[in-house]
């Protein structure tokens, strides 16, 4: 038997592994069955060699290698980007990325408890605050904002209502105006009135004199 | 085999010397923004402050002696996940810079950054309290009756959710890729459907959702975009106009905020899961959501390309309103072409300032 082993042997092997690891995998994360590997690397594997078959063929069209090596990276990131594109939308990844969430999850919760926990407890030996008590407290101060905020919101609603009710400044010179005016008409009115008040006594002092009886001559002697 | 094709040699001696000198400059700038990066400047048009509410700014934006039209504008953004200042990107390049240069006495929310303490923060909050605040400050500080609302992806919803229950002061409503019907929603209503995505384990493990989640979401929408964009930057690393662009729509992309706990789960279950807004199911502060209650003029402006809102998901809202002035149209480009890069300067801002302006004049 020979002791050497040949390229087929060592392939054989290396494809068991790869089918264990992807048996373990399986388990851990409950699929129902083995993916292909190579079922789901066959297309990258291949986009890529026409690819470059493709630009083999084409050729070197001048001596801008640069430019010709930028449009072939970025043709095959845009090939790439489709096919995984592809494969995100499919069910299979979303579930498979809400088991390895899910399964993240178990794993970092309880880790983050604990540590939570005993993080509090050293800090209260420390005499020290802890997070806890500072997001506490910080909400407290929130909470105490949005008073204040409302309070500010009811204050410009009064200062809004009394704006609209009371008269500006043109309104009450405007009023003042008018008044002055009713003023100086009724001061008018009062001169007339005065006047016509004179010129009554004046008749009735010439009516008094003209129906009064002319006294008699005092007598001589 | 395709022959060589050579240009006369003067040319082709010109056309190696630039690429050559190219290089050079790919070379100097590389190792410059890799030893002495220089932090981007964001955010740069002028702003004051009007009012705060706990995380929440609003914002106003231009001088007195620029605003043109009667009718102020009140942009908002999206709650959680990224910053806005990809509205205001630099100067050039900055929606808000060609909104106050239009003449619209412009406003932004700016929803901030939530911690833990804000994880009690809900949908209904948002809505009923914090968005009727701001509109009020909006209305008392221009000393105007009406407003234009303008939301962006989430804050197009949270808007239309609020010119549903309030449609008094909305004198127009403009959704830029705002998801409405999120049967349609693409990659995201696959991911969180309830079959797959447990929203109560995770808010309940993590009490919010994690700015890392948000961000390993979102790339996973696009995996190869991380190469595609060093790709473009190596190649055009010569070029500074490319580069600033770049350092600061770069620091926006990796910017993540967290979502608060509440405001998530309520997310995922009345919107994305259970799709109760377009379904008039929807509730919010104990009063009904009835898109039909919408009845100004609508301007809905999708993406091509949006993987994010695919076009008829922000769509359904023309359908929904009873406004009988009411437009949609569709632009190349994916969901941030909308709103930032040379493409959105030509192509979006000037139809949407053009549109506003037009219904821009009070009464």
């Amino acid at each position: 038997m020979s002791t050497e082993q040949s390229p087929q042997d060592l392939l054989s092997m290396w494809k068991r592994s790869m089918d264990q690891a992807m048996e373990a995998w399986r388990s851990l994360t409950s699929q129902p069955q083995v993916p292909d590997a190579f079922q789901f690397w066959r297309p990258f594997f291949g986009q890529g060699m026409d690819l470059w078959s493709q630009m083999l063929k084409q050729g070197a069209t001048g001596p801008d290698v640069l430019a010709q090596w930028k449009r072939f990276v970025d043709d095959s990131i845009e090939a790439w980007s489709k096919i995984l594109g592809k494969a995100m939308e499919t069910e299979g990844f979303a579930a498979a990325m809400g088991r390895f969430l899910d399964q993240h999850l178990n794993t970092v919760g309880p880790i983050r408890k604990g540590l939570q926990s005993s993080s509090e407890e050293f800090l209260r030996t420390m005499n020290l605050p802890s997070r806890k008590q500072v997001t506490d407290l910080a909400s407290q101060v929130i909470s105490l904002e949005a008073r204040l905020d409302k309070l500010e919101e009811q204050g410009e609603k009064i200062e809004d209502n009394l704006a609209g009710n009371l008269p500006t400044r043109k309104q009450i010179a405007d009023l003042a105006g008018q008044f002055q005016s009713l003023d100086d008409r009724l001061r008018l009115l009062q001169k007339r009135i005065d006047d016509l008040a004179g010129s009554i006594s004046r008749l009735e002092g010439a009516v008094r004199q003209m129906g009064a009886p002319k006294a008699a001559p005092a007598p001589s002697g | 085999m395709t022959e060589w094709t050579f240009p006369p040699s003067a040319e082709l001696a010109k056309t190696l010397q630039a690429e050559t000198i190219k290089n050079l400059q790919r070379f100097s700038k590389g190792m410059e923004l890799v030893y002495s990066p220089k932090e981007p400047q964001v955010g740069q048009t002028p702003k004051e402050v009007i009012h705060k509410r706990n995380k929440s700014t609003l914002y106003r934006y231009g001088d007195a002696a620029d605003r043109r039209h009667e009718v102020p504008v009140l942009m908002i953004p999206n709650l959680g996940i990224s910053r806005p200042y990809i509205f205001d990107l630099y100067p050039g390049s900055s929606f808000i810079e060609h909104m106050v240069q239009q003449g619209f006495d412009f406003y932004l929310l700016d929803w901030g950054v939530f911690g833990d303490e804000d994880n009690g923060l809900t949908v209904d909050e948002c809505v009923t309290g914090i968005l009727p605040r701001m509109v009020q400050k909006v209305l008392r500080t221009s000393r105007t009756r009406e407003l234009t609302l303008l939301g962006y992806c989430m804050g197009a919803p949270l808007g239309a959710c609020y010119t549903a229950l309030y449609p008094e002061p909305v004198k127009n409503f403009v959704n830029m890729a705002g998801p409405i019907d999120y049967q349609r929603g693409g990659l995201f209503t696959t991911w969180l459907a309830k079959r797959h995505f447990d929203v109560d384990k995770l808010v309940d493990t993590f009490g919010s959702m994690p700015a890392d989640m948000i961000r390993l979401g979102f790339k996973l929408l696009k995996p190869t975009m991380e190469l595609s964009t060093f790709s473009n930057l190596w190649w055009n690393l010569w070029d500074d106009k490319y580069v600033t662009g770049f350092l600061a729509m770069n620091k926006w992309a990796n910017e993540y905020t967290p979502f608060p706990g509440e405001f998530f789960r309520q997310w995922v279950k009345e919107f994305y899961q259970e799709n109760r807004l377009i379904k008039n199911e929807l509730t919010l502060g104990g009063r009904p959501v009835r898109l039909a209650s919408i009845r100004c003029p609508l301007l809905v402006v999708g993406a091509k390309q949006d993987y994010i809102c695919p076009p008829e998901c922000c769509r359904a809202l023309a359908d929904a309103v009873s406004s009988s002035d009411k437009e949609y149209f569709e632009l190349p480009g994916g969901h941030i072409s909308l709103i930032a890069g040379r493409g959105a300067a030509r192509n979006v801002w000037p139809k949407v300032s053009a549109w506003i302006a037009q219904r821009s004049r009070e009464g």
